[in-house]
C-alpha cells in the first residue's frame, strides 16, 4: 500500500505549463460562457440597473482688497486661506442648505439636508483662489440648479446687510455659473464592462481549475502511465457511442 | 385486407377447437374485409403447444379443402407464432417450426410478463440467420416501453406487428396508448388480429380506428401490407 | 433492452488512421517480448464499456490482415458481444464444448474476414468455475499450438473474477482504459487485482481518443468522433 501512496504523490505534484494551457484550451466553451454571462450581468446592471448620476460644477473666486490690510502678500493669503476654508464648511451649512431646499421647487420640503450635503463636493487647490463646487443629481438640471442656487444663496446669506457675516461678505464672486450637465459622470459604462469581463474570466478560470481538480478520468496517457504505473501500448479509437444508439 | 396473425388452425392450440369454428372464424374474417389470411398456430413450449409444422400441415391442408368446398374465396397460407427460445433457431433449420408461408418472415413472440430473453440478442440471432423477424403484439410486453426500444428493433431488422385489438382498447388503456404513438413515429409494419375465437373479432374495428385516427393510406399499410409476400 | 454496434475499422477502413492505431497495438505486443513470442492475449478493463471488446476484435483483424491464423475467444459468457461485432448467431459455443462434449472445431465459425471466433453458444450456469477447469484451459493451449494468435475477450475486472481467472492461463494481458470515462480509481484497483494475481499485464490502452487530433503516444486527446455516417 505504501508503494501506492508514493506514486500519488509523485503524481500530484507538478502540473507542467502545457498541462494548464492545454486544460484552459479543453474548457474553452466554458470558459467563454461563464465570461459571456457575467459581461451581461455587468451590462445590464450598468445600463438598466444603475441610475446615471449628473454632476454640474460651478466656482467661485475669492477677491478682497489686498488694501485692507496692511501687511504683506502673505499675511494676504493666510487670510485668503482662512476665507476659503469658512466658506467650505459654510456652504453646508443646515441655514444655507435649508435656503436651497426652500428655492428650489423640484426639491421637497423634507428633502434630506444630510443627503443634499453628500451631494456636494468642494475642492480648492492651496494657493489658488478659487473654489470649486460639484453637485451630483440624477437629473442633470436639477444638478446645476442646486449648484447655483447654492452659489448664489450662500453669497447672498454672507452678503446680506444685516444679518451677514462679515468675514465673507463681498469677498465671494461667481466665476463659472453651472451648466446643465449634458453626460452622466456615472456610473463609468466602459470601466464597468472590462471590470465585468475581467471577473467572469476570473470566475471561470476558478471553476475550471476547481473542476480539474475534481477530475477523476484519465485525460492523457501520460496520466494513465503515471498513476497506474504502467505502459502505455497504444492509443486508440474506439466506437464511443457503442450502446443504445438510435438514429 | 391481410390478416398475418391467427389461432384459426384447429386443435393444436388455445385458439379454434375444430374445424367448425375455423370455418366459422375464416367466415366472419371474409365478413371484415380479409382475403388473405395467415394462420399462426402458437409454437410454445411452456404452454404445451407443441405441434410439429409437418402435423400442421395436414391439417392446414384439410383446413383448405373445406374452405374450398364452402366456397369461401379466400387465400390461406401456413405459418407459426413462434415463441423464441434458445432451440428456435435449429428448429427452423430442421423445419420444425415455419415461417410465414416459406418466406424469410418468422413471427416470434415474447412472454408478456417478464424479459427472460434478451430481445435483441433474438433478433440478432434470427438476422443473422437470414430471418426476418416479425415481433409479435409488442405493445403488450410490459419491459418495453420506449419508442427509443422499437427504433432499435427495427433497426436491428426485425418488423413489428401489434394487435388491431390494441387499437379499440381490448389490451388496456396503456397499450392503445403506445401503438398510436408507434404508428404515428412510424414505427408500426403491420397490423394483425391474433384472433383465437369469437371474442375480439376486432380486425376491422382496428382498421376503421386507424384510418380516423391518422389516414387511410397509413390504415392500408398496415393491414394490407403486401411486403409479407415478398 | 440492450443494443450495442462495434465498428471495426482495420476491416471496414483499412487506410485510416484509426486502422493504423491498432497496427501500433499489434506492433508494441510483439515489441515487448521479443524472447518469448506472446500468441494468447487477452483484453481486459475495470469497468464495462471502457472498449475492450473493440480493442479485441480489432487487434484480430490486424493480425489477420498480416496473414496470420487468428481466433477469438468470446469469454465474457455472462455478456457476450462478439456474435454482435461480427452479425452470428449465437447458437453453438462454448456450452456445447463444455456441456455437450462436442469438439470444439465443429463449433469455430469461420468468419469472411479470415478471423475465426469462438461464441458463447448458450448460458452457462458457472463462468468462473468453467474457466478455471482443466478442460477449457487445455483446449485454449491446444488453440494457441493451432493458431498464430489467440485474442481472448474477457469482462471487467471489477464485475467478476473471470478475467482474472483466465488471466492466469493466457500469455499476456492488455488492460483498457477509456479516455475521459475510466475512473482512475476504479482502473487502480483493477490493475492491481491483476498485478495481484500475478497476471503478466504488458501494457495498457487508452481508448475512445481522436487519432486525428493527437501528437504522438505522449500528445493529449479528444474524443474520437467516429461517426456511422463515415
Amino acid at each position: 500500500m505504501n508503494e501506492l501512496n508514493q506514486q500519488q504523490v509523485v503524481e500530484e505534484e507538478g502540473m507542467t505549463l502545457q498541462e494548464l494551457f492545454h486544460i484552459v484550451w479543453l474548457n474553452r466553451a466554458l470558459i467563454f460562457l461563464v465570461t459571456l454571462w457575467v459581461a451581461v450581468l455587468g451590462i445590464v446592471y450598468t445600463y438598466v440597473i444603475v441610475t446615471p448620476q449628473y454632476t454640474a460644477e460651478t466656482s467661485l473666486i475669492v477677491q478682497f482688497d489686498i488694501g485692507d490690510t496692511s501687511n504683506s502678500e502673505y499675511y494676504a493669503l493666510n487670510i485668503a486661506q482662512n476665507l476659503i476654508a469658512t466658506y467650505k464648511e459654510f456652504v453646508v451649512t443646515n441655514l444655507v442648505l435649508n435656503s436651497v431646499v426652500d428655492d428650489i421647487e423640484a426639491l421637497p420640503a423634507d428633502y434630506s439636508l444630510g443627503a443634499l450635503s453628500n451631494s456636494i463636493s468642494i475642492s480648492t487647490t492651496s494657493g489658488v483662489l478659487i473654489i470649486w463646487i460639484r453637485v451630483e443629481n440624477k437629473s442633470p438640471e436639477l444638478a446645476a440648479e442646486i449648484a447655483n442656487t447654492l452659489v448664489s444663496n450662500s453669497i447672498a446669506i454672507a452678503n446680506d446687510e444685516e444679518n451677514g457675516y462679515m468675514l465673507l461678505q463681498n469677498k465671494l464672486k461667481v466665476l463659472d455659473v453651472a451648466e446643465v450637465p449634458v453626460s452622466p459622470s456615472s456610473p463609468n459604462k466602459l470601466l464597468n464592462i472590462v471590470i465585468s469581463v475581467l471577473l467572469g474570466g476570473i470566475l471561470a478560470l476558478g471553476i475550471v481549475f476547481v473542476k480539474e481538480l475534481f477530475n477523476n478520468k484519465f485525460q492523457s496517457s501520460s496520466e494513465m502511465e503515471k498513476y497506474l504505473n504502467i505502459k502505455v501500448i497504444a492509443a486508440v479509437p474506439g466506437t464511443t457511442r457503442e450502446r443504445k444508439q438510435v438514429e | 385486407m391481410i390478416d398475418i396473425h391467427t389461432h384459426i388452425l384447429p386443435y393444436v392450440d388455445d385458439g379454434s377447437p375444430d374445424l367448425e369454428t375455423s370455418l366459422e372464424l375464416i367466415k366472419s374474417e371474409l365478413e371484415q374485409g380479409v382475403t388473405e389470411i395467415f394462420v399462426t398456430p402458437h409454437y410454445y413450449r411452456f404452454r404445451g403447444f407443441m405441434s410439429t409444422f409437418s402435423d400442421n400441415e395436414k391439417i392446414f391442408a384439410n383446413l383448405v379443402d373445406i374452405v374450398k368446398s364452402a366456397g369461401l374465396r379466400v387465400n390461406l397460407y401456413l405459418g407459426n407464432e413462434i415463441f423464441y427460445d434458445k432451440n428456435t433457431l435449429r428448429m427452423l433449420k430442421e423445419a420444425q417450426v415455419a415461417t410465414m408461408a416459406r418466406s424469410k418472415y418468422v413471427l416470434v413472440e415474447f412472454s408478456t410478463m417478464y424479459e427472460d430473453e434478451d430481445l435483441c440478442e433474438a433478433i440478432n440471432n434470427l438476422t443473422a440467420k437470414g430471418y426476418i423477424p416479425i415481433i409479435a403484439h409488442p405493445e403488450r410486453y410490459p419491459y418495453i416501453n420506449k419508442i427509443d426500444d422499437y427504433k432499435i428493433m427495427r433497426k436491428m431488422g426485425a418488423k413489428i406487428q401489434i394487435n388491431s385489438g390494441s387499437l379499440t382498447g381490448y389490451y388496456g388503456k396503456s397499450a392503445k396508448k403506445m401503438v398510436n404513438k408507434l404508428i404515428k413515429e412510424g414505427l408500426v409494419d403491420f397490423a394483425a388480429s391474433d384472433i383465437h375465437d369469437f371474442r375480439h373479432g376486432d380486425f376491422l374495428s382496428g382498421y376503421k380506428a386507424v384510418e380516423k385516427n391518422f389516414s387511410k393510406e397509413v390504415a392500408d399499410k398496415l393491414f394490407n401490407n403486401k411486403d409479407i409476400f415478398k | 433492452m440492450e443494443f450495442f454496434q462495434y465498428r471495426n475499422v482495420v476491416i471496414e477502413t483499412p487506410n485510416s488512421p484509426e486502422a493504423e492505431a491498432y497496427r501500433k497495438l499489434e506492433l508494441n505486443i510483439r515489441m515487448s517480448d521479443l524472447d518469448k513470442p506472446l500468441h494468447i492475449i487477452q483484453s481486459t478493463s475495470a469497468t464495462a464499456q471502457d472498449g475492450k471488446t473493440t480493442i479485441a476484435i480489432n487487434l484480430a483483424a490486424v493480425y489477420a490482415e498480416k496473414g496470420k491464423k487468428v481466433i477469438i475467444l468470446d469469454f465474457d459468457l455472462r455478456r457476450p458481444k462478439i456474435q454482435r461485432a461480427f452479425h452470428k448467431s449465437n447458437d453453438v459455443g462454448l456450452y456445447d464444448f463444455v456441456v455437450n462434449d462436442k469438439d470444439v472445431h465443429d463449433l469455430i465459425i469461420h468468419d469472411e474476414s479470415g478471423i475465426d471466433l469462438l461464441l458463447t453458444g448458450q448460458k452457462l450456469s458457472y463462468p468462473h468455475i468453467v474457466l478455471q477447469s482443466n478442460k477449457v484451459i487445455e483446449m485454449v493451449h491446444q488453440l494457441g499450438k493451432e493458431y498464430d494468435y489467440v485474442v481472448v475477450d474477457t469482462p471487467p475486472v471489477l464485475s467478476v473474477t473471470d478475467a482474472l481467472v483466465v488471466s492466469k492461463f493466457v500469455d499476456a494481458v492488455i488492460f483498457v482504459v477509456a479516455y475521459n470515462q475510466t475512473k482512475k480509481e476504479n482502473a487502480r484497483i483493477g490493475l492491481e487485482q491483476l498485478r495481484q494475481n500475478n497476471a503478466n499485464v504488458i501494457g495498457g490502452v487508452l481508448a475512445n481518443i481522436d487519432v486525428r487530433k493527437t501528437q504522438g503516444t505522449y500528445g493529449y486527446y479528444y474524443y474520437s468522433h467516429y461517426d456511422e455516417k463515415e
